[in-house]
């Protein structure tokens, strides 16, 4: 009858590294147990021994933390920087001045849960982690052509001959992945993307299922029926987490499969996948470097390492080349990560490692306030120090006490924020996903949870933290103690604010000033997305996405969207349907073009001689559709939608902005090849302006909707599109209507996004505004603390010159000129600090574009945040306005 | 001359446990039997994280000595840490003692 596991390895964890001392506890654990057992039952003496081994467990972290044994009495506090008593003094502190306690820690908590969630943000961009049991050992082994310089998938060949393992790779694993419908128990169809995987492939990922079984090898033969393993997600939504779903049949694609497994959530292996179904490989029939395209994973033998992996794999490729020299002379091999990262672009990846910076720099900001904060404290209690100094304190133990209070702050400020930085990442995934992502999944890898390493660095971002709000207050509170000594006991305080602190507040207030600012530039953005008009109630019109799924030729999916078409404009109460590749308020990106003899108006900065426009391909019902008449010239005919269209259709504002308001019939514009702004060119001849139309929303947010361009659209080019309806009855019955259509039209058709318009510039303003919370939440917190700290400085000011204030008012000074005198120091800062944050203000605006009547506006906000800002003078000035001459000169 | 150190006196429950390691002997005295001796004769809870600490101090006073003894198999086959007391400890316990009993006697409680 042992002790419970845990506690003895709890016991192991904590003890010394020598092991003797963890043999010991163990022991003495084990044989108190064995006694409690004989004595009161195996139940209770476990309970009982549990509680020992946590009771001793905090005695070894409480030894670890303040040293090897704790004494009572001030003897060792003469021997340890930071003693146990220290510890609870700290607490008691931030008991004893509540508000200071909750202004310093709330404003470090947001500042680390912050910096931990940025922090697991970018790792989780730049650096993803393959979230499996041991998922740094799963590679993928991926060929390349090079002579072709391209990679190539057609391995299976070089799969079969692998899939047993290597000297360096064991668990080999093939699948590949195709979007493909699902039509569900209820008769509706879901587009999903289904991974074709080897059986091989649940070994290697070592995750089970949550319900039934994993793929297997029988699976995959020919004669097999087919099976599928669908993803939890599906499972709970589509089929209310039915735990009788086993062995029924779903269709997938247009063929019954029987459900026989159910995975986890959170797991999407390869990437983004939630439906699983057998790869058939024929093995009689494969041919080296032919057939299908396929990924292969593996993982690394436990001694193995890339680099040997890799040095495997030439040998191994050169085989192949020697048996295969028609298709593998010029193949390579080698291992990748089977992770990508969402963020590839050196410029965009260095920007990301900036942000961090920058947010480490706003804990390093945040710090510096709370330090003031605690200086300001510290500073009240100077008399204090100065006696345990006369006692014999030295300086050394003086800081230990400083830092043990910082140590307290912070530690409850790391616990507070990094469950908000939990917070913060769930709310920025979920935000990626849904803005960058267009609300499709990630891949799995991405994750809501802040990882360890995150939490590792919030950590570190205390310490730091620590060591700004405990050693700088107590480095200036015990410089010159001894001669502070002398003076304090002469009358004068010699305590100062230095240089370190005036920057610090004048970067705080520029901050504070800048935050509203740009939580109120965001707003803006939300407002005018709210407020544009497209000339039509977007709300009265239904939107979806049509795509075609894998395997669908491009023939029947122009049939089975034509279908779509004309069957939805019979249905009562729809008034009109079009198809475009992008539709009112979506947003399509940027294009570059030339105009014939040069445009009237300015040209893009970026791109001189060109103009920056958004495109859309529409049917001519397009204008139809959404009631939009010719301003001039005429609209889209049928006949011109041809292989090479050669006119288009502008709207009013590429007529202001592109043409300077002059005629556009008859002009001519031309997609630039060269443009950089990763937009491929739709058309590359001269196109004819025919007609323009009025504005109708390239993008949700107006200031993105710059000139229009529609094209005519040309359904063979595509294999995605939007389908958009003017319904005047009933919207959920024509979403209803809609979806049953496109089962109708073709099972293979994927229908999704279906919801009426206006919820694209619903969606678009939701965004905005969690960046606004998110914002106001900063600026509310960075307000508060800079008030705090004008407010600490003041009142320190004015304490440490009560007595001059004295004996200026006794020499017949006005008591409101000896303030301003008094606080001038203070007060310059207060503006200093107002007019960086408007330059900052300023700067930030202008490169957001917001240029227009800003001036004015930014003096007025100035003002207002200066007129704040001095509020927190009101309380310190009014206290120096009292001050009674005699009574501060008895007192000294 | 040389100076002659008084005898450092113990604080109660260090005296507690200095007495229950002279009674157990050096071959018993533990942190575990410490802890069973003083909970059967003072009826108190105690707790062995507080032996232990209280070992701790008492060795880094050099009150006492401790050694790995063997190891048992009640003890799932580790090994116990001995206690001895030094000459500086047996006199320490006896100064507290000593001064314990000049303060109680003739008082009535």
């Amino acid at each position: 009858m042992s002790a419970p596991r845990w506690a003895t390895a709890l016991l192991r964890r904590l003890a010394a590294s020598n092991g003797t001392e963890a043999d010991v506890l163990v022991g003495d654990l084990e044989e108190a147990h064995r006694a409690r057992v004989a004595r009161r039952g195996a139940v209770l003496a476990a309970l009982l021994t549990s509680l020992e081994a946590l009771d001793v467990a905090l005695m070894l972290l409480r030894r670890r933390l303040v040293g090897r044994s704790v004494s009572r009495g001030e003897s060792t506090l003469t021997r340890r920087p930071i003693s146990w008593l220290d510890l609870k003094l700290g607490l008691r502190m931030l008991v004893r001045y509540p508000v200071l306690t909750l202004i310093a820690s709330s404003s470090l908590a947001l500042a680390i849960a912050i910096g931990a969630a940025v922090f697991a943000f970018i790792s989780l961009m730049l650096w993803p982690r393959l979230p499996l049991p041991e998922g740094d050992r799963v590679v993928i082994v991926a060929h390349h052509d090079q002579v072709a310089n391209a990679p190539e998938s057609r391995v299976v060949a070089d799969y079969l001959r692998w899939r047993a393992g290597t000297g360096t790779l064991t668990d080999f694993a093939a699948g590949r992945g195709m979007g493909r419908n699902l039509t569900m128990g209820d008769g509706l169809i879901e587009p999903v993307s289904i991974a074709e995987v080897t059986a091989s492939m649940f070994a290697m990922t070592r995750v089970a299922p949550l319900l039934g079984r994993a793929l297997t090898d029988g699976d995959a033969s020919a004669a097999a029926a087919p099976v599928v393993v669908i993803g939890e997600r599906i499972w709970r939504e589509r089929f209310g987490a039915d735990p009788g779903l086993l062995g029924k049949t779903v269709i997938v694609s247009e063929v019954p499969t029987a459900v026989v497994g159910v995975m986890p959530a959170w797991f999407r292996f390869p990437s983004i996948y939630e439906v699983w179904q057998p790869l058939k490989i024929d093995e009689t029939a494969v041919k080296p470097r032919a057939g299908i395209g396929i990924r292969i994973w593996a993982r690394l033998k436990p001694r193995a390492t890339p680099a040997t992996a890799n040095a495997e794999l030439a040998v191994l490729t050169a085989q192949a080349a020697t048996d295969w020299p028609a298709t593998h002379t010029h193949l390579k091999a080698d291992i990748q990560p089977a992770t990508s990262p969402e963020v590839n672009d050196p410029t965009e990846r260095t920007m990301l490692a900036f942000a961090n910076l920058v947010v480490a720099l706003l804990v390093l900001l945040v710090s510096g306030n709370v330090a003031l904060l605690m200086f300001a404290r510290a500073a009240t209690r100077e008399s204090e120090i100065v006696v345990r100094t006369a006692l014999g304190a030295s300086r050394g133990r003086l800081i230990g006490q400083f830092v043990a209070e910082a140590l307290v702050l912070n530690t409850i400020a790391t616990i507070v924020g990094l469950a908000l930085g939990q917070q913060a990442m769930d709310w920025g995934v979920n935000t990626f996903t849904r803005v960058a992502n267009d609300g499709e999944l990630m891949p799995f890898w991405i994750t809501a949870t802040l990882p360890p390493v995150s939490i590792a660095y919030g950590i570190g971002l205390a310490l730091m933290a620590t060591a700004m709000t405990g050693i700088l207050p107590a480095l200036k509170m015990t410089k010159g103690i001894s001669s502070r000594l002398r003076e304090t006991t002469a009358g004068g305080g010699g305590l100062k604010f230095g240089g370190v602190w005036t920057v610090v507040i004048v970067a705080q207030i520029a901050v504070t000033v800048t935050f509203p600012a740009i939580a109120f530039f965001v707003k803006s953005v939300a407002w005018r997305t709210e407020d544009q008009q497209i000339g039509v109630p977007p709300e009265r019109y239904l939107s979806a996405r049509l795509e075609s799924a894998s395997g669908m030729s491009q023939a029947r999916f122009e049939s089975a969207i034509r279908r779509v078409r004309d069957d939805l404009v019979a249905v009562p109460g729809v008034a009109g349907v079009s198809l475009a590749d992008h539709l009112p308020l979506m947003w399509n990106g940027f294009h570059v073009i030339e105009v014939d003899e040069g445009g009237q108006g300015p040209t893009d900065d970026d791109f001189p001689g060109a103009h920056r426009i958004t495109t859309a391909a529409v049917e001519p019902e397009f204008f139809t559709t959404f009631e939009a008449a010719p301003l001039s010239g005429r609209l889209l005919v049928a006949a011109e939608y041809i292989e090479a269209p050669q006119v288009v259709v502008v709207n009013q504002s590429f007529v202001d902005k592109v043409l300077g308001g002059r005629n556009a019939i008859g002009r001519r514009v031309r997609y630039r090849s060269s443009s950089n702004d990763g937009q491929r060119p739709p058309q590359q001849r001269w196109l004819e302006i025919v007609g323009v139309v009025r504005d109708m929303g390239m993008s949700a947010e107006p200031s993105l909707s710059t000139a229009g361009v529609y094209l005519p659209l040309s359904v063979r080019a595509v294999s995605s599109l939007r389908i958009a309806a003017r319904v005047s009855g009933d919207m959920t019955t024509a979403t209803n209507t809609l979806r049953a259509l496109a089962a109708k039209a073709d099972p293979m058709l994927r229908i999704s996004d279906v919801q009426p318009l206006s919820m694209v510039r619903v969606n678009a303003v939701k965004t905005v505004n969690y960046v606004v919370r998110a914002l106001t939440i900063v600026s509310v917190a960075a307000l508060v603390l800079a008030l705090s700290g004008i407010y600490a400085v003041m009142s320190f000011t004015v304490s440490r010159r009560t007595r001059e204030i004295g004996i200026r008012v006794a020499l017949g000074s006005q008591p409101s000129r000896v303030v301003l005198t008094i606080l001038r120091r203070p007060l310059i800062q207060l503006a200093t600090g107002v007019v960086f944050g408007g330059l900052l203000t300023y700067g930030l605006a202008s490169l957001a574009g917001e240029t227009l009547g800003l001036s004015l506006g930014l003096l007025g906000y100035a003002l207002v945040m200066l007129g704040v800002c001095l509020l927190a003078c009101v309380v310190p000035a009014r206290r120096a306005l009292k001050v009674d001459p005699i009574a501060a000169l008895r007192a000294e | 001359m040389t100076k002659i150190a008084p005898p450092v006196t113990l604080a109660e429950f260090e005296l507690l446990v200095m007495v229950a390691a002279l009674r157990l002997g050096a071959d018993e005295a533990h942190a575990v039997s410490i802890a069973a001796d003083i909970s059967e004769r003072t009826g108190r809870i105690v707790r062995r994280a507080s032996v232990y600490m209280t070992l701790q101090r008492l060795e880094d006073k050099r009150l006492l000595t401790t050694a790995l003894g063997e190891a048992r198999a009640e003890r799932g086959g580790k090994p116990r840490r001995v206690v001895t007391l030094t000459r500086e400890g047996t006199a320490a316990v006896r100064a507290t003692m000593t001064a314990i009993h000049a303060m109680t006697r003739g008082v009535k409680i």
